[in-house]
C-alpha cells in the first residue's frame, strides 16, 4: 500500500514540475511532451525494489525546475548582462526577452514537490521498517507516523507560505538566523 | 547516519545551494522544511514498569508474562524483553512496538515455555525510543530484579521392580534402615557399648552372662536410597536441551519422588557439582532434592573421588546406591568394587542417547568399552534417554 502511495506522491511531483516547464523558457527550446518520460522513472524504480520518489529524482526534478526559477532569478539576469557585455549582445537580449515573459512565482509548485518528497521519504522508512519489523514477528503501525507527517506537511503548506510572504524585508535576518538555528538542531539531532 | 535524515538534509542542503547560486528567496526558503523535520523534539519518558509472571513453572509447561510500560512522551516506542536461549515463545511476543502520543500504556504479552530446568532471570528489558518521523532513535536497558524457577517435570513411577533373590529380611520392599529412633520390634541382645541408653539394659541377660547386655530394637524407617547422579561433562554431549544429564535429573527426581513417598531416607551426591543432600525423610527433602537438581550444571570429578567423599555417610546409613551416570566415559567399575567392600548394595543406571551417538568406528569402540565395564558390572540396566521415565524398571531394592 505504501509503494503505491510513494508512486502516487512522486507521479504528482513530475507532473507538477511538467506543469511548471510548461509555462517556461525551457517549452521553447524543448518539447515538453518528452518530459513525459520523467514519469516511467518513478515506476521503474518501485519495479528495481527501490523508493518510487528517489533523492536523485528529487535532485533532476529541482534542476528542472530552476529553468522556472532562473526567470526570476537577478542572479541569472547578471550573468545575461555579463554576456552581453562580453559582446554576445543578440543572444543576451534574446535569452532576456524570453524568460523576463515567463517570470513568475513557483513558491507553490516548489513546496508541492519538497512537501511531497519528505512524505515519501517518511513513508518509505513507514514501509521498510513494518517489513523488517514483520519478519520478527512484530506488528507496526506504519499509518499513524505517515498521517501524523501529512497532517504537519499539510499545515506546512498553508500556513508556511502565508507566514515568509507576509514578512518584512528586515524580518529576513530573523529568517535567516531560523534557517541557521534549524541546520544546527537537525544536524545534532541526525547525529 | 539513518537513510531518511540523509535524505532530508541532501534535499535542504541541495536547495540551499541552488537557492544561493540563483539568488532565490524561494528556494532558500522551501529549503527549511525539510529541516523543520528534523528539528521536531521527540521525547519518551517511561514511567513504571510492572511485570506479571509466574515464580516457578515446570519444563515444558506454558507460562504467561505480561509487562506494562506505562509511558508518556511523544516517538515510537520499541520494548523487548530478553529471555535465556532455552525459552521458547508459543503465543503472542516477547517484543512489541507502539506509536506514542502522550499517555500510553504498552503491554507485552506472550505465553512461554523453557525447555530446560534451573534458575533464570528475566531481568532484561531493550527499550528503543525513536524519532515520529525515523530521523533518529536512542536506546535503554531496564533492569528488573526478577526470576523464574523451572522445575524439572515429576514423571511419577509407579512400581520399581525388586530382584527375585534371597532377601535378609522377610519383606525386602520395607528393608528397614541401619539407623534411627529405635522402634518396638525386637531384633537382638548384645553387649552393652558405653553410650548406649539404660533402659535398654537387659538385666536378667546381664545376670546369666555376668557382662552388661542390651536389647536392640528395630529402627523406624525403610531402607536409605543414595543418589549419585553423574553431571560430568561427557553428561552433556548431544542436544543442550535434551541429552544425558537432563535426563538423569527428571530419573532421579521421578525415583525420589517414588521413594520418598513410600517412606524411605533419600540422599544424593551430584558428581561433577559437588552438591550433596544428606538422607532424610519427607516431602520436605523431596524438596531440597529438587532445589539442588535446580542448580546442577555439569562439570569435572571422578566417580571414585565422589564416593571417597560420601564413604563416612554410605558407612553410616548403609544406604541402596543407584549411580545414574554414563559408563563408557565414568567407567565405575572400582566404583562399584569398593560398594561391595564396604557391603552396600548397589544400582547403576546407564543412559544412552541413540541419536547423539556416532556412528562406525567411533560407535563400535563405544559398544566394546561398555560391554566390557558391563562385565564387570551384575547391578546394571541400560536405558535409553527417549524412554519416559516412568516406564523404568529400576533394579533392586533390599534383598
Amino acid at each position: 500500500m505504501m509503494r503505491i502511495v510513494n508512486l502516487i506522491l512522486s507521479e504528482i511531483c513530475v507532473l507538477t514540475v511538467i506543469g511548471v516547464l510548461n509555462n517556461s523558457a525551457l517549452s521553447l527550446f524543448v518539447p515538453i511532451q518528452i518530459l513525459y518520460f520523467l514519469t516511467a522513472i518513478p515506476v521503474a524504480l518501485l519495479l528495481t525494489g527501490r523508493n518510487p520518489f528517489d533523492i536523485r529524482l528529487f535532485f533532476v526534478l529541482i534542476s528542472l525546475m530552476s529553468v522556472k526559477i532562473a526567470s526570476d532569478s537577478k542572479v541569472f539576469y547578471g550573468f545575461l548582462d555579463a554576456l552581453y557585455y562580453m559582446g554576445f549582445r543578440d543572444f543576451a537580449m534574446q535569452m532576456r526577452s524570453i524568460f523576463q515573459f515567463y517570470s513568475s512565482s513557483v513558491l507553490k509548485e516548489l513546496m508541492i514537490v519538497v512537501i511531497l518528497f519528505v512524505l515519501s521519504q517518511i513513508s518509505w522508512v513507514a514501509y521498510k521498517k513494518s517489513v523488517e519489523l514483520r519478519k520478527r514477528g512484530l506488528r507496526f503501525d506504519v499509518y499513524t507516523p505517515v498521517a501524523l507527517s501529512a497532517i504537519f506537511l499539510l499545515a506546512i503548506y498553508y500556513f508556511y507560505p502565508a507566514f515568509i510572504l507576509n514578512m518584512s524585508l528586515e524580518n529576513n535576518l530573523i529568517t535567516g538566523i531560523l534557517g541557521i538555528t534549524l541546520i544546527v538542531i537537525a544536524i545534532s539531532i541526525a547525529r | 547516519m539513518r537513510e531518511v535524515t540523509a535524505n532530508l538534509l541532501r534535499a535542504s542542503i541541495s536547495l540551499i545551494v541552488f537557492g544561493l547560486l540563483l539568488a532565490s528567496r524561494e528556494l532558500i526558503l522551501v529549503s527549511l522544511i525539510p529541516l523543520i523535520f528534523l528539528a521536531i523534539p521527540y521525547s519518551i519518558r517511561i514511567r513504571s514498569v510492572v511485570f506479571r509472571h509466574p515464580h516457578a513453572e515446570f519444563v515444558g509447561e506454558v507460562f504467561e508474562i505480561e509487562i506494562n510500560i506505562d509511558c508518556v512522551g511523544f516517538g515510537i516506542l520499541k520494548a523487548m524483553h530478553r529471555l535465556p536461549n532455552v525459552f521458547e515463545v508459543v503465543e503472542g511476543s516477547n517484543a512489541v512496538s507502539s506509536f506514542v502520543i502522550g499517555k500510553k500504556n504498552v503491554v507485552i504479552r506472550y505465553r512461554a515455555r523453557s525447555l530446560r530446568r534451573g534458575v533464570f532471570s528475566l531481568n532484561e528489558i531493550y527499550v528503543e525510543k525513536e524519532h515520529p518521523f525515523f530521523v533518529t532513535k536512542s536506546h535503554e536497558k531496564f533492569e528488573l530484579d526478577i526470576r523464574i524457577e523451572i522445575r524439572q517435570k515429576l514423571r511419577r513411577i509407579v512400581r520399581v521392580e525388586t530382584a527375585r533373590t534371597v532377601a535378609k529380611s522377610p519383606l525386602p520392599d520395607i528393608d528397614i534402615s541401619r539407623i534411627g529412633v529405635p522402634g518396638t520390634d525386637f531384633r537382638e541382645i548384645k553387649e552393652y557399648v558405653h553410650g548406649e541408653p539404660i533402659k535398654f539394659i537387659n538385666w536378667k541377660a546381664t545376670a546369666r552372662f555376668n557382662r552388661l547386655m542390651v536389647n536392640k530394637y528395630e529402627v523406624e524407617g525403610k531402607k536409605t536410597i543414595w543418589f549419585f547422579l553423574d553431571a560430568n561433562r561427557y553428561m552433556t554431549y548431544g542436544e543442550s536441551i535434551r541429552n544425558c544429564l537432563e535426563y538423569g535429573i527428571e530419573l532421579l527426581s521421578a525415583m525420589a519422588y517414588y521413594f520418598i513417598s513410600r517412606g524411605h531416607k533419600v540422599g544424593m551426591y551430584v558428581i561433577g557439582n559437588g552438591s550433596c543432600v544428606y538422607p532424610d525423610v519427607g516431602k520436605r527433602q523431596f524438596r531440597r532434592i529438587c532445589d539442588e537438581l535446580l542448580k546442577v550444571e555439569s562439570g569435572d570429578e571422578d566417580v571414585c573421588e565422589a564416593l571417597e567423599k560420601t564413604k563416612k555417610f554410605l558407612m553410616i546409613y548403609k544406604p541402596f546406591v543407584f549411580l545414574i551416570t554414563r559408563i563408557e566415559y565414568s567407567r565405575p567399575v572400582k566404583f562399584v568394587s569398593d560398594l561391595i567392600k564396604m557391603n552396600i548394595s548397589y544400582h547403576v543406571l546407564n543412559l544412552r542417547d541413540e541419536h547423539a551417538e556416532v556412528d562406525g568406528f567411533a560407535r563400535t569402540l563405544i559398544e566394546l568399552i561398555r560391554s566390557k565395564i558391563k562385565r564387570s558390572i551384575i547391578n546394571l540396566t541400560e536405558i535409553n534417554i527417549g524412554t519416559p521415565p516412568y516406564k523404568i524398571v529400576a533394579g533392586v531394592i533390599g534383598g
